[in-house]
């Protein structure tokens, strides 16, 4: 494994400019790789999918001077290279204590799965009350035609309803998830 | 829960670990490029805690979902967001308030034409008109070919009525005629083309038809005018045709007489 190379602020803009000229869509591919990167570590390790997502972009920007100079092609796929190579490394080495998950104390589950209640219960109050009630209805219960109807009312289709649904769902999760991570709902 | 297979199938596949290994790296590198199946990943995963949780999978999908996504603390997490989701709608007590969700309404609209594809709504609406416009051509095409026998009448020029009784063409026309055909007979012409006006006995000019073309028949050489029937009702008529000599010159051809008669 590489030292914890951080990746600061230089090499940030540097490793953006080499994805895109345009800062902005430069970002939007930045988030995407790595968003992706999470998933396919997700799927081809036991360890914590974030933290290795963020040592393959490490790995790349650290190299990036050298990588410009010889490298053609989509960034993207560099990054793919980088991933399998380090999916490969983990399957074949001893997993490190701060890379296992919950390796660090865990808070006794009833404990936690209060805390997790109470979390969840401070962020909904941050959605809006039509998007809480429309998780509230396709999370409820497990009505034959439930998504359909709510779909329906909507005056949208079931395909659009999902994409709407995990775009209230995905930020209420972010915000459970670091609520946990402080220890205790914010107010 | 149902969901369309066909279109995330192989994004399903991925998440229960039964995906066709050759098109994974391709895949997995789209994953890096596609923000759109990004998404469709996140939410297919969600869809698989939602149906792990509700007992929807069949056993063996239960057995590679556990084994792909919940062995991870991460997919664990995923799996007790659901449940605490569910606990805390539950515990919710019966006299909290339901925040009515607004109603579209497209809810009146088949589920097809909810769809935001504006290529979908445009393929509806052209097949509507072609379908209206289709149905219009169906109903005037009968309408037309249901129209009465057509009756035929010959008429000769030159005779102009005589209020001393002096004989003129007769039309007697039978009942349910829709349209009169007067074939005028014409001697040698060279004429392209010709022009009748109709007008009663008081002058006043009811019916033209330009762009007629002579025709040898056996009664020899006519001009024939298709008259509606409701135009020519009991009485006497004088008809006149020409032919165009110059832009904005005719000449005449002949004048016909006649008097309608209705059995």
């Amino acid at each position: 494994m590489s030292d914890r190379w951080e990746l600061n602020k230089n090499a940030f803009e540097e490793l953006l400019s080499w994805l895109d000229p345009d800062r902005e869509a430069a970002a939007r591919k930045y988030e995407t790789i790595r968003g992706g990167l999470i998933k396919i570590m997700f799927y081809s390790s036991d360890s914590a999918a974030e933290e290795l997502a963020d040592e393959i972009i490490n790995r790349v920007a650290m190299r990036l001077p050298e990588i410009r100079k010889t490298y053609r092609g989509n960034p993207a796929r560099y990054f793919y290279g980088v991933a399998r190579k380090l999916a490969l490394e983990y399957q074949r080495r001893p997993r490190e204590p701060s890379l296992i998950e919950g390796a660090h104390a865990v808070p006794n589950p009833e404990t936690k799965d209060e805390l997790r209640y109470e979390c969840l219960e401070s962020c909904l109050q941050r959605l809006t009350a039509v998007n809480r009630e429309l998780f509230r209805r396709y999370y409820e219960e497990d009505k034959p035609d439930q998504r359909k109807e709510l779909a329906k009312l909507l005056g949208i289709t079931e395909e659009t309803l999902r994409v709407r649904i995990h775009r209230i769902v995905q930020p209420l999760k972010k915000c459970v998830n670091k609520c946990m991570q402080k220890g205790n709902p914010m107010k | 829960m149902k969901r369309n297979p066909g279109k995330d199938t192989y994004v399903r596949q991925y998440v229960l670990g039964t995906h066709e290994s050759e098109k994974e790296e391709e895949f997995e590198q789209r994953l890096l490029t596609d923000e759109k199946l990004l998404e469709e990943l996140s939410i297919v995963e969600d869809e698989l805690v939602h149906d792990y949780f509700s007992g929807a999978l069949s056993e063996s999908e239960r057995e590679r979902f556990e084994k792909r996504f919940l062995r991870t603390a991460a997919g664990r997490q995923e799996l007790e967001f659901l449940k605490t989701s569910r606990n805390y709608f539950a515990n919710l007590p019966a006299s909290e308030k339901r925040v009515p969700l607004p109603r579209s309404w497209k809810r009146f609209l088949p589920a097809f034409l909810r769809g935001e594809s504006p290529i979908l709504r445009v393929s509806f609406a052209t097949a509507i008109i072609i379908l209206v416009f289709a149905g219009l051509f169906a109903v005037l095409r009968n309408r037309s070919n249901e129209r009465g026998a057509v009756f035929s009448a010959t008429l000769v020029p030159g005779q102009i009525k005589n209020i001393g009784g002096r004989q003129m063409n007769v039309v007697e026309v039978p009942p349910g005629i829709d349209l009169i055909k007067l074939q005028l007979a014409i001697g040698e012409t060279s004429a392209q083309s010709y022009q009748v006006s109709l007008f009663t006995d008081a002058g006043e000019e009811i019916f033209t038809k330009d762009s007629l073309s002579a025709e040898s028949t056996a009664i020899g050489i006519v001009v024939s005018v298709n008259v509606p029937s409701h135009i020519l009702n009991r009485g006497d008529y004088r008809l006149k045709l020409t032919s165009p000599t110059s832009a904005n010159q005719s000449e005449e051809v002949a004048a016909y007489s006649f008097r309608v008669i209705r059995r």
